[in-house]
């Protein structure tokens, strides 16, 4: 890919993730901007790209409001006082590798010098996905009258196409909550800082949608993320180490299907030719990665990614995750949720993945600094929906 | 499902997802009206049915074939 290593990030900041923030999201937003960009070693005012994807991931009745319940590039370079040469959102599945894409793009073809990307996310009061809606239109009339309706369902019939045919255990599912929140209660911004889970919780929870369990989503928080990039060449002028940018891929469904319907071998099927295209694109192999940090919004996506980026064969990764094969303190694991992941931060949407490639990547993680990382993977949403971005601490 | 999202669903009831024999590859998710308990595995045929909602509005849904 032309763009492979030619950009870097510089910087980034994080805000606190919490149920409800105190300050809007909007103010929330700008305040965190403005910590990544001094991070990076800029002024607000050099910062002349702005790319975000403002999606409010709810079902529910909730009014989407810039600034409020999400924030758009526009409103953010609006409100830190910079008119941008390039101001983008990204309108697909997987977010934020999308973002970062744009990003990128941006700055490959000069659009912009210094990018900052941001995800910000809002849990509006009241239940999440409820809606009281009593008509549907389009497409939705032949889900909704069925009581088809938001992911939650839509997971539920995924994951149970994956336990009947490969056998999965929900012993196994508790390793993967185990291993998300151990890793998540280590990070100080985390919602679930110092707040691990044992497998006996997760087991003792009730079904809300069989055979999927409160503990299976991650938790609906306030929370923003941004980075800023820049050029390879610029960034080595900055304070913080590089971290390029090798490559990036998405995916795409090839079969119509009803409204968030997501059949296993749909999900699998592209979600392998979304990693192929991963590997052709930033010229790394998968034996490379050395963090494959994967999408857990639910915890099924797991077993989903682990299995399409080839960590093990199509069916296997719950029997690998049962024997500690994902274990962050095991050496010879692979650390697939070593950030905490969505499961053990709240939910930040492919935030926790990039920003642990970044940190590692960076030698910027502080305690939790793993040694030997070089290249990393961040995914987000389904392998069939979303991407993939891969990280490197060198340019090659 | 053991909660609705969406207001006038009773709980608990079970959704399937069926692939048409007419048209292979054409999958749709109904209600299963034998409720909860039915005994149900993957490839499990079905037929389907309507039940009514409203005066002038019947949605499919599907029934375990007996024998099956």
């Amino acid at each position: 890919m032309a763009s492979s290593n030619q950009v870097a990030i510089a910087g980034y900041a994080q805000s606190e993730v919490e149920r409800h923030a105190e300050s809007t999201l909007g103010a929330l937003t700008v305040e965190t901007a403005r910590r990544a960009i001094a991070d990076a070693g800029l002024r607000v005012g050099d910062v002349d790209g702005f790319v975000t994807a403002s999606l409010f991931p709810t079902a529910g009745a909730h009014a989407a409001v810039d600034g409020v319940s999400l924030v758009s590039s526009n409103w953010l370079a609006e409100h830190l006082g910079v008119n941008p040469e390039y101001a983008a959102g990204f309108q697909g599945f997987g977010q934020l590798p999308g973002a970062v894409s744009l990003a990128v793009n941006a700055v490959v073809s000069g659009a912009a010098d210094y990018v900052l990307v941001h995800r910000a996310l809002h849990n509006p009061l009241g239940k999440y996905h409820a809606n009281p809606m009593t008509e549907v239109r389009g497409a939705q009339q032949w889900t909704a009258p069925q009581g088809y309706f938001g992911p939650l369902s839509m997971i539920a019939l995924t994951y149970n196409e994956y336990l009947q045919r490969y056998g999965a255990s929900r012993e196994a599912m508790a390793s993967v909550l185990v291993e998300a929140r151990k890793n998540g209660s280590r990070i100080p911004w985390s919602y679930w800082h110092e707040k691990p889970l044992r497998a006996e919780e997760y087991l003792a929870e009730p079904m809300i949608n069989d055979p999927i369990c409160r503990l299976d989503c991650d938790l609906p928080v306030d929370g923003v993320a941004c980075f800023v990039l820049t050029s390879a060449e610029r960034a080595r002028d900055l304070p913080n180490r590089p971290v390029y940018v090798a490559g990036y891929a998405t995916g795409a469904p090839l079969r119509h299907r009803l409204p968030l319907h997501w059949p296993l071998d749909d999900v699998m099927e592209v979600g392998l030719e979304t990693a192929r295209r991963l590997w052709e694109r930033s010229g790394i192999a998968p034996a490379d990665v050395d963090l494959p940090l994967v999408y857990d919004g639910f915890s099924p996506f797991v077993y989903l990614w682990m299995e399409a980026l080839g960590l093990c064969p199509v069916g296997e990764a719950h029997r690998l995750v049962l024997e500690g094969g994902i274990d962050s303190d095991q050496e010879g694991a692979v650390p697939v949720l070593s950030g905490g992941g969505a499961l053990g931060n709240g939910r930040m949407h492919g935030v926790p993945q990039m920003l642990e490639c970044y940190l590692q990547l960076a030698g910027r993680a502080g305690e939790r600094q793993r040694s030997g990382v070089s290249v990393g993977v961040a995914c987000h949403s389904s392998p069939h929906y979303g991407g993939a971005v891969a990280y490197s601490a060198e340019p090659f | 499902m053991r909660q609705s999202f969406l207001p006038g669903f009773d709980v608990p009831f079970v959704l399937v997802d069926v692939e048409l024999l007419v048209q292979a590859d054409l999958r749709l998710i109904g209600r299963l009206v034998d409720g909860p308990d039915a005994p149900l595995r993957l490839g499990a045929p079905v037929r389907l049915v309507f039940e009514d909602l409203a005066p002038g509005a019947a949605v499919p849904a599907f029934e375990l074939e007996v024998d099956s």
